[in-house]
């Protein structure tokens, strides 16, 4: 599904400092990974290196077997879907019916299949009362929900998302939570939230100054317990 | 934080209103479109001094606001608002343009009293106009029909962009008075000294988050193009309904209403 080797990113080229070092790692299909780490570690930069929103210094990124490159941008995005850490950068059209839309009719779906789509989608996350609803006067728990159904009505095959337990209490994570179990996509989740990330996810892979610490069970058992305490 | 709070309540507002059910409410968009442009289009071409022409101008925002339920006085506010930038260029009228007309009793008429009363009738009419539009046609199928009417789409994707984030800078710099004010020692408003500071931390979080909308539209496919749909269809009553009230229009722009009126009396 997802296969990232010796990936480098750097904000500024001319610099010798790295955001990500060396950085290799793979989801499979189905498969629910969180990425652990502290704040500044580069859990997000990677996300957006993912999308080709941050160009690799060093290193390849392959999604269903196509590499991150220009010509397979389009493509790749819309086989990812990136739920950002804050609802309202996300949310930008006036309704969550127009907000849902947007993607497809980006891709140029036919209209009558994006209702039917957003239909579904809003069923699926139990939100259909807020389809025609401002995006403004959306809860945060409304908010995140909104927004995932934005990426998920694209059909993507890998889902990540950037800390999707942030601003929402603990019934809304749970929610979250319940509808991210009843999704066949892969996913990569960043977090702070071991609660959440335990509950839900396959594997755990820590990012420590934009390094990967660790990869074996052992490892894993090892670091989550540092993260713990 | 009062004016941040009702800055708030004042833009929401605007879309309760648009939420109404009243026949204008229900009038396609388009139609909605055509008449405000028509309307503002008369108003404007008339010369600065027929002031009795625009008269008959005041009964559409009247008529429009009692058909659709909008209260006056929020409106009022909010025509308050353009008044200022309207006034400063009417009153130079006064200055500019002193040759006397005719007499009102004691009272010298001048060329520049009447432009300047013809521009902020002017004013007052074409602004009360578009607000009794958006007061009862959602940002969305405004945006969407005017996609349809072949507006630029880049013109139409800031149009509700900005109109989405209006509400979310409202709210950003909200949360920063209130961490200013609980720091401040119980002094009143934003000091002199931190507005620099204040607005320029609003104005940098805003750029950070632009750049985070727009990363969050690449993401979703986007390529500079803007795609949006209007699916209201248009029936005969609103073809109808622009037809009278552009006509009616038309007609006040040709005939002054108020001569022939004041030739009968």
């Amino acid at each position: 599904m997802l296969c990232v080797e010796h990936l480098s990113v750097k904000y500024n080229p001319a610099e010798e400092h790295y955001a990500l070092r060396d950085v290799s790692l793979s989801v499979q299909d189905g498969e629910r990974v969180a990425l652990l780490g502290a704040n500044g570690a580069g859990k997000s930069t990677l996300l957006l290196a993912l999308v080709g929103i941050l160009p690799p210094a060093e290193g390849t990124i392959q999604v269903d077997g196509l590499t991150l490159d220009k010509a397979h941008l389009p493509e790749i995005r819309q086989k990812i879907g990136f739920v950002f850490q804050n609802p309202d950068d996300q949310l930008f059209m006036p309704t969550v019916f127009q907000d849902i839309a947007f993607g497809p009719r980006n891709y140029g779906v036919p209209e009558a299949e994006i209702t039917q789509r957003t239909n579904e989608i809003l069923e699926i996350l139990g939100i259909s009362a807020l389809k025609d609803r401002m995006v403004h006067k959306l809860s945060g728990g409304e908010k995140r929900l909104a927004a995932l159904a934005g990426v998920l009505v694209m059909q993507p095959t890998l889902l990540l998302l950037d800390e999707p337990t942030s601003f929402l209490d603990f019934q809304a994570a749970k929610r979250l939570s319940d509808c991210l179990r009843a999704l066949k996509q892969s996913c990569l989740i960043t977090t702070h939230d071991l609660p959440f990330a335990k509950s839900l996810c396959d594997r755990f892979l820590f990012l420590d100054h934009g390094e990967l610490s660790a990869a074996d069970p052992f490892h894993q058992s090892h670091c989550f317990c540092a993260i713990s305490r | 934080m009062a004016n941040l709070s009702s800055a708030m309540k004042s833009f929401c507002l605007l879309e309760q209103l648009a939420e109404g059910n009243s026949p204008l409410h229900r009038l396609h968009p388009g139609a909605k479109l055509a008449i405000t442009l028509v309307y503002v289009v008369c108003v404007i071409s008339f010369p600065a001094s027929s002031l009795s022409a625009l008269v008959p101008f005041t009964a559409y925002p009247i008529v429009a606001m009692a058909l659709s339920g909008t209260p006056w006085k929020p409106l009022l506010q909010r025509i308050a608002v353009a008044m200022p930038f309207v006034l400063f260029t009417a009153l130079s009228n006064l200055l500019l343009n002193r040759r006397v007309l005719y007499f009102l009793g004691p009272l010298p008429v001048t060329g520049g009293l009447l432009a300047c009363l013809s521009i902020v009738l002017k004013a007052f009419l074409t602004v009360g106009a578009v607000l009794v539009l958006i007061a009862t046609t959602s940002m969305e199928t405004l945006t969407g029909q005017l996609v349809r009417l072949h507006v630029p789409k880049i013109l139409c994707l800031q149009l509700t962009m900005t109109y989405r984030y209006i509400s979310v800078l409202i709210q950003q710099a909200q949360r920063m008075y209130a961490a200013y004010q609980l720091r401040s020692c119980g002094k009143k408003g934003i000091q002199m000294r931190d507005m620099g500071c204040f607005l320029g931390q609003l104005l940098l979080r805003s750029f950070d988050q632009a750049e985070r909308i727009y990363c969050a539209m690449k993401c979703r496919g986007y390529d500079g193009t803007y795609h949006a749909e209007c699916r209201w269809p248009v029936t005969a009553r609103d073809a109808e309904a622009a037809c009278v009230a552009s006509a009616a229009f038309l007609l006040l722009r040709v005939f002054n209403l108020s001569v022939l009126l004041g030739k009968l009396i």
